[in-house]
């Protein structure tokens, strides 16, 4: 009996909470509120909140093109890659308690990995399809590739010493809720954290692989149809993942608060902390315009692993 | 860090700029060149109109009045000042849209 329930428990987070049901519909609303607030900063309407779904719906019912010179099984394969790794993290993550959902192998490192899969799959989207475009979008995403993973490992690192070293998402989090976030005490590794965020999500000013007005799509332009719906999905799951990523380690991840003697459950905090962080994201893609590759190398290096590091240096030693 | 910023926060609280077109509309200013329209009582069968249009969008029908093509025109107004008892008025119509060519014209 025990048995039973719980592999259908565990069948229920996969499909559904917070497995795929659950980040498709929130991923898909994060892109939809990005859109309205950057319209607004902009003095218009933009689309309603729920456009994505149409977008993705509209995309399923269109022919499912495949260039004659494109590497057929890679070209094929790299959209469910991407999307099965970033399901994988979002299961791996604190979504509705300090624990994750499956919590046998998530670990700190892991979810590092894991998050570079989808970025993986574009790269590998690029140049399986037979376009130059595609190649000289790879070109760039790898540089971008090596520019933003130092701060954000360092940042992540400087998190687990701080937590007396311990690496899984959990420990941190309920080292967070016995000493307050870890916001207030690393200030300077969060702010590198936060500036890594547009560089991992693609958002201005670091969208130079997809950059729309010199290289069409970037890796993605030889795709249509289902498989672009899915790296669509994809990347807006990477947005959901990398804010609640964030969450969990500055921000406390998931708590449960009891407001004037009302029970307000863990999950509503964590979604109003991944929007605070969509929101952030959203007035740094409004107000800046894109960087060249070299720009952004120098910038992350230069600027973000260096406050980074002066972070880590400062947890380790004192 | 950008400029911009006081002036992305102040556009996030007020009213946006968009007209919502179909349901609300702006009225179009003095002198709008719209559709072209003949009073047939006041014509008096020139034919100025049809020789100064520049593209030849007025036809005269069987009783020697103006006709025009409106997906010849090009709503210039030329026909409105050549006239010499203006008798063609332009109105301030631009929603001129059908799904049959036929029946886009003015009498």
């Amino acid at each position: 009996m025990v048995l039973w329930a719980e592999v259908l428990t565990s069948i229920v987070k996969f499909l559904i909470f917070p497995g795929i049901v659950f980040s498709f519909v929130v991923g898909l609303f994060f892109e939809g509120i990005d859109r309205k607030i950057s319209a607004h900063m902009q003095h218009r309407i933009g689309p309603p909140i729920w456009q994505p779904f149409l977008d993705v719906g509209k995309l399923f019912t269109k022919e499912d093109i495949t260039p004659s010179n494109a590497e057929g099984w890679l070209f094929n394969f790299a959209p469910y890659l991407g999307f099965g790794a970033i399901i994988t993290v979002m299961l791996m993550l604190p979504v509705y308690a300090a624990q994750p959902a499956f919590s046998a192998a998530a670990d700190l490192i892991v979810i590092i990995y894991l998050l570079n899969i989808p970025a993986l799959a574009i790269m590998l989207a690029g140049v399986s399809s037979s376009s130059s475009f595609g190649t000289v979008g790879t070109e760039r995403y790898v540089v971008q590739l090596f520019a933003f993973e130092l701060p954000f490992i360092i940042a992540s690192l400087t998190v687990a010493a701080q937590a007396n070293w311990t690496l899984s998402l959990e420990g941190i989090v309920a080292y967070q809720q016995a000493n307050g976030w870890l916001l207030w005490e690393l200030p300077l590794a969060a702010a590198a954290i936060l500036l890594v965020a547009p560089g991992k999500l693609l958002k201005t000013p670091f969208d130079i692989p997809e950059a729309e007005t010199e290289i069409v799509y970037g890796p993605l332009t030889e795709y249509s149809g289902p498989k672009l719906a899915v790296f669509n999905v994809m990347e807006n799951i990477k947005i959901l993942a990398v804010a609640g990523f964030i969450t969990a380690l500055f921000l406390g991840g998931p708590t449960a608060h009891v407001i004037a003697g009302v029970q307000i459950p863990a999950i509503v905090d964590f979604l109003i902390k991944t929007i605070a962080i969509l929101i952030l994201i959203t007035l740094i893609r409004t107000v800046t315009a894109r960087l060249r590759i070299h720009q952004a190398l120098k910038f992350y290096w230069g600027f973000v692993a260096i406050i980074a590091l002066i972070n880590l240096v400062y947890v380790m030693v004192i | 860090m950008p400029k911009l910023i006081p002036d992305v926060l102040k556009n996030l609280f007020s009213k946006p700029f968009t007209l919502k077109y179909p349901f609300e509309k702006r009225e179009p200013p003095e002198n709008f060149r719209g559709k072209p329209k003949v009073d047939r009582e006041k014509c008096v069968s020139c034919g100025l109109c049809e020789r100064i249009c520049p593209p030849g969008a007025i036809t005269l029908d069987d009783e020697e009045k103006p006709v025009f093509d409106l997906g010849i025109c090009i709503y210039c107004a030329e026909c409105v000042d050549a006239c010499p008892v203006e008798a063609i008025e332009k109105t301030k119509e631009y929603e001129l849209g059908v799904y049959d060519r036929s029946k886009a014209i003015s009498k």
